[in-house]
């Protein structure tokens, strides 16, 4: 029996600007076991980035976490921990890491006295001892001359550097949970396998868990265990990772994976897969389905009602066709 | 402009705007100011250089409803000079004068157009009241305030649009052409913004020859209160210009041939009109002030023009002010208009802000 | 028509930027991002370049429009082969006065050598299309506005025709003409790349270069945008640069592929045969590393650990030694040479792919 280390029940939160409400994610549940990663899909306005935050409980006003939303941690509510407790989960035992690196460094202190700094915090290392062990760190994201770059100011390296320097700053106080929000989006090709590897080895060194946000279906074909398939705020699809694509359910799964060109195909002899309509934005009400605007197979009932979530297969799927 | 009002009643910083009580106020007192410039010859009682020669330094009437139980409406008691030396006045309580609106009086025209006899209020029998009290040539303070505005408050508009024509036209050029250009039009303005302003307007004031006609007046003193403003306002768009300058629809307006001046008006300007708008209306105080202190010390405005700081000047003697406190007037409207325009800006930037509370 | 002729060439384009020291002063050092780069393009085909960011992919693009002006090289722009055969002719010539003949006619034929005003003329035949469609467009224009801007400026237009082209072009591009009086903001980001793609089409450009045209939006949305772009070639007869770091977008695209790093191309050839042939090491690296679904391939499982050179001093030999997996002790000391290899047109900068024996 797996060890469910995060749970996330009934997640709502909204936005409440000056004209309208906005529903970012919509009655979300999922769970996170340990030692796997979970992968977050969705486009633009799905919901995905929100999510994570919610999970920190760093949603600020005029965001807001509904009352029966539940986010539990090894069984302990977080949304209900007050401040203390909260801060001392945050980068100690649940560490996230973003897409643009640059943001998360103050540029005018040394990357070493930053990633040094919560380990000062939650670990109450010296100084000294913090520096070497943020040495040792930034060796273990594989950067060369790690006691020279100790000493870099964050401009001074690359985005690939500095994405991996986050890393080993999210990892300081080895935590059971690492959020990875877009880690790659910014990021070459090249850059991006460094990091995908890079995450997978400390994965499986620490045993943590990960749950990596991304909109790159094609991205976590075989880095995650478990993916979760967000469309404007809802879970779409969720399931193993091998299940989903093997055999997707959903007709909006099977549309991302055929939209994705690859290699080996040219304009002169084929003309690329495309998904009608266009992405709906996080404050669209959409009657029934929320995919049924853009969906190819849908009918009357898709429309005016909205399917459940499922269970069909070993997956769970939010589709009518399923049922 | 199809639209537009619409839009701009939609839009988000209309929206939060509406929500600040004390900005809304301003604007409606600074609109109610600005408006009353077209109306003066009919607010005010008097014309601005009408003199009373037996009422000189004649303290502002009270106005009372009761001649003895009577019931008479508003009127005023007239006042009597006792002492012609140190102008001190009795109250003659046989004499009243009955204030009513619309009554005729001193020629004007309503919005410098329309020729009329017909002011808000007065005495029904053309006697004299004095809301604000007199000066030494026995003008009244009240009416003058009123036809100081329209010098006071212009001015500010006035000049701050000439620095910001200035401003938008040497920092977009300076920041658009870049390279050496910039390093010295940069440094110039620093120059500029560090000379002490007051002092500044009085050195380019005592250039100025003392024997020209009161409208070129007018023309110089704007000129040089627009000076510092122009550097200020042309260091701030060239830093906007540069951060837009390298925007995709910048380059891309490049590519389809558009000129460097227009890019500075058709591209760049239009982003950064949000803190023009600030901008002027944060900087309008300074100028009002600076004008009032070149006429207070009898450098700007003078006679027979009217303005507020020039009507202060009269305040500057101690003693005079000790005796006939009411010439101090003047300063409560300066200081009014100040707070109004302060007010009105914080509101803005508030309003403008797009991290400021929803 | 001159189909034989090509549409551009491109010679020894060289680019360098000076390192900013701060201030007046200019480091010596100077980052290399062009490092004498040559290609050509047919009419009505598209050539795709690919490579990392800081490779000079972003840079090709924006020096051949002259938004960055290039240290030296030459691009023949829209010219008859003959006349470029003319000037090689009259510049290698020794006999007096064709030096002078071929200066003038390089004043004519070379897009690096025209004066601004030929340029502006000429550069309306080059479009380009950005990254990012939310930095591309005014935010405070209008639709019409934005789509039209090129054709007013360059005055391709007369006054009333300009809402018949506009509906016209939005049509073309898949939106509604209706949404003519439209601002940016209005629109998700896959309809902004369509107007970007409108107002780039609207002067009906020789090229169009299309900047990582789909990597900011989202998948659903890409193949949308880029079969859109394949019509209007088919349609329209025009020419892409299509830049991309995604090796799979980039082969489906073009025609013919070139690949960069450190501001060389180090592998050029015909689509279909650098896919199935990949020679240089690092083409095969770039294709390694695309996420590709149902190829079993597992990018996380790389143990690739390079990172890109920086430009500022570009080493001797080839700039990809220190990553490369067949690196020979020549690659460190000299830099290899564009030298066919395979099918066709297919060339390759690599020692070990063009070494004697093999």
């Amino acid at each position: 029996m797996e060890e469910k280390i995060l749970e996330v029940k009934n997640l709502t939160t909204t936005f409440q600007l000056i004209k309208n409400r906005i529903t970012a994610v919509e009655n979300l549940s999922f769970h996170l076991e340990r030692n796997e990663i979970l992968a977050v899909v969705g486009e633009s306005g799905s919901g995905k980035s929100v999510t994570n935050y919610s999970i920190m409980n760093l949603i600020e006003p005029p965001g807001k976490i509904s009352e029966d939303s539940q986010v539990l941690f090894n069984g302990k509510n977080i949304l209900e921990m007050d401040e203390k407790e909260t801060s001392s989960i945050r980068g100690n035992r649940i560490s996230m890491i973003f897409q643009e690196p640059s943001a998360s460094f103050n540029q005018l202190f040394r990357i070493g006295s930053q990633i040094g700094e919560s380990l000062r915090i939650h670990n109450k290392a010296d100084k000294k001892n913090a520096l070497a062990e943020a040495e040792k760190l930034l060796k273990d994201v594989h950067i060369t001359n790690a006691s020279d770059r100790v000493m870099d100011y964050p401009f001074q390296m690359s985005g690939g550097m500095l994405q991996r320097a986050m890393i080993a700053q999210a990892l300081a106080c080895s935590p059971d949970i690492l959020l990875a929000d877009e880690p790659t989006t910014a990021l070459d090709v090249t850059t991006q396998a460094q990091i995908l590897s890079l995450i997978y080895e400390k994965k499986e060194e620490t045993g943590m868990s990960v749950i990596f946000v991304t909109h790159d279906l094609a991205l976590v074909e075989h880095f995650a265990d478990r993916i979760i398939i967000l469309y404007n705020g809802r879970i779409m699809e969720s399931g193993r990772t091998e299940d989903i694509f093997r055999a997707p359910s959903h007709p909006y799964t099977k549309d991302l994976l055929k939209a994705v060109p690859v290699p080996g195909i040219f304009k002169d002899s084929e003309k690329l897969f495309t998904i009608k309509g266009k992405v709906p934005s996080s404050d669209e009400k959409i009657p029934g389905c929320r995919y049924s605007p853009r969906c190819s197979s849908c009918f009357e009932r898709c429309l005016t009602e909205e399917p459940e979530l499922i269970e069909k297969e070993n997956k769970q799927v939010r589709c009518h066709l399923a049922e | 402009m199809r639209g537009g009002l619409k839009r701009l009643r939609e839009s988000t910083p209309w929206l939060k705007f509406k929500k600040q009580k004390i900005g809304m106020i301003s604007l409606v007192i600074l609109l109610v100011m600005y408006l009353s410039i077209l109306f003066e010859g009919f607010l005010a009682p008097y014309n601005a250089n009408t003199k009373f020669k037996t009422k000189s330094y004649h303290p502002p009437h009270r106005i009372h409803l009761f001649h003895g139980n009577k019931f008479l409406g508003p009127f005023v008691y007239e006042y009597e000079m006792v002492n012609p030396y140190f102008k001190t006045y009795k109250v003659n309580r046989n004499k009243i004068h009955r204030i009513r609106m619309f009554v005729k009086g001193d020629d004007h025209k309503i919005m410098f157009l329309i020729p009329s006899k017909i002011h808000l209020f007065g005495t029904s029998d053309g006697g004299p009241y004095f809301p604000l009290g007199t000066d030494r040539l026995g003008r009244d303070i009240f009416s003058r305030i009123i036809f100081g505005g329209k010098i006071s408050l212009t001015i500010g508009f006035v000049s701050i649009f000439m620095a910001l024509f200035g401003g938008i036209v040497i920092g977009g050029l300076s920041g658009y052409i870049g390279g050496i250009t910039d390093w010295f039009v940069m440094r110039s303005c620093e120059v500029i913004i560090l000379l002490p302003t007051f002092y500044f307007f009085l050195f380019l004031r005592s250039i100025l020859p003392s024997d020209i006609t009161p409208a070129r007046k007018f023309f110089y003193i704007t000129l040089i209160l627009a000076i510092p403003g122009w550097a200020g306002s042309a260091r701030g768009i060239r830093n906007w210009v540069l951060s837009l300058k390298h925007a995709d629809y910048v380059t891309s307006a490049r590519i389809a041939g558009v000129s460097p001046f227009r890019i500075i008006i058709r591209h760049i300007i239009p982003q950064i009109r949000n803190i023009l708008i600030l901008s002027i209306t944060l900087s309008i105080p300074g100028v009002i002030l600076g004008e009032a202190g070149l006429s207070f010390l009898n450098l700007g405005i003078t006679e027979p023009s009217v303005s507020w700081g020039m009507l202060m000047s009269s305040a500057m003697d101690i003693n005079i002010l000790l005796q006939y406190p009411w010439i101090i007037y003047p300063a409560f409207i300066i200081i009014m208009t100040v707070f109004f325009f302060f007010s009105l800006g914080y509101s803005l930037k508030d309003a403008f802000d797009p991290k400021s509370g929803v | 028509m001159q189909n034989n002729d090509k549409l551009l060439t491109a010679r020894n384009i060289v680019k360098t930027f000076p390192l900013k020291a701060g201030g007046f002063t200019e480091s010596s050092h100077r980052i290399h991002a062009l490092n004498s780069v040559s290609f050509s393009l047919d009419r009505n085909s598209t050539l795709g370049v690919v490579g990392e960011s800081g490779c000079g992919k972003t840079t090709l693009a924006k020096t051949l429009l002259r938004i960055h002006e290039p240290d030296s090289g030459s691009l023949f722009f829209d010219v008859p082969q003959s006349e470029i055969d003319m000037l090689d002719y009259l510049e290698q010539e020794t006999e007096p006065g064709a030096d002078i003949e071929g200066r003038e006619l390089r004043r004519k034929t070379d897009f690096f050598s025209y004066n601004s005003k030929l340029l502006k003329k000429e550069r309306i035949k080059m479009q380009y299309i950005f990254q990012d469609p939310y930095m591309a467009l005014n935010p405070k224009m209008t639709v019409k506005k934005i789509i039209t801007e090129p054709l007013i400026q360059n005055r391709m237009i007369s006054g009333r025709d300009i809402d018949e082209r506009a509906g016209n072009l939005l049509e073309i591009v898949g939106i509604s003409p209706s949404s003519a009086d439209k601002f940016p903001h209005e629109f998700s980001g896959g309809q902004r790349q369509r107007i970007s793609i409108a107002r780039s089409i609207s002067t009906n450009p020789e090229l169009v270069i299309c900047d990582e045209p789909v990597s900011s939006l989202d998948v659903s949305i890409q193949s949308q945008i880029l079969n859109l772009l394949i019509d209007i070639q088919k349609e329209f007869g025009i020419s892409y640069l299509f830049i991309a770091h995604n090796l799979a977008v980039v082969f489906y695209m073009s025609d013919y592929v070139a690949v960069m790093y450190t501001g060389r191309i180090v592998e050029y050839g015909q689509s279909r045969e650098l896919y199935s042939n990949p020679r240089h090491p690092y083409t095969k690296l770039l294709m390694n590393v695309i996420p590709e679904i149902g190829s079993g391939k597992k990018i996380f499982r790389m143990n690739e650990s390079g990172e890109v050179p920086g430009l500022i001093n570009l080493p001797e030999g080839c700039s990809f030694y220190p990553r490369c997996s067949v690196r020979m002790d020549i690659c460190r000391e000299m830099l290899p040479e564009l030298e066919a290899c395979g099918n066709g047109e297919h060339r390759c900068a690599c020692h070990y792919v063009n070494r004697p024996d093999n």
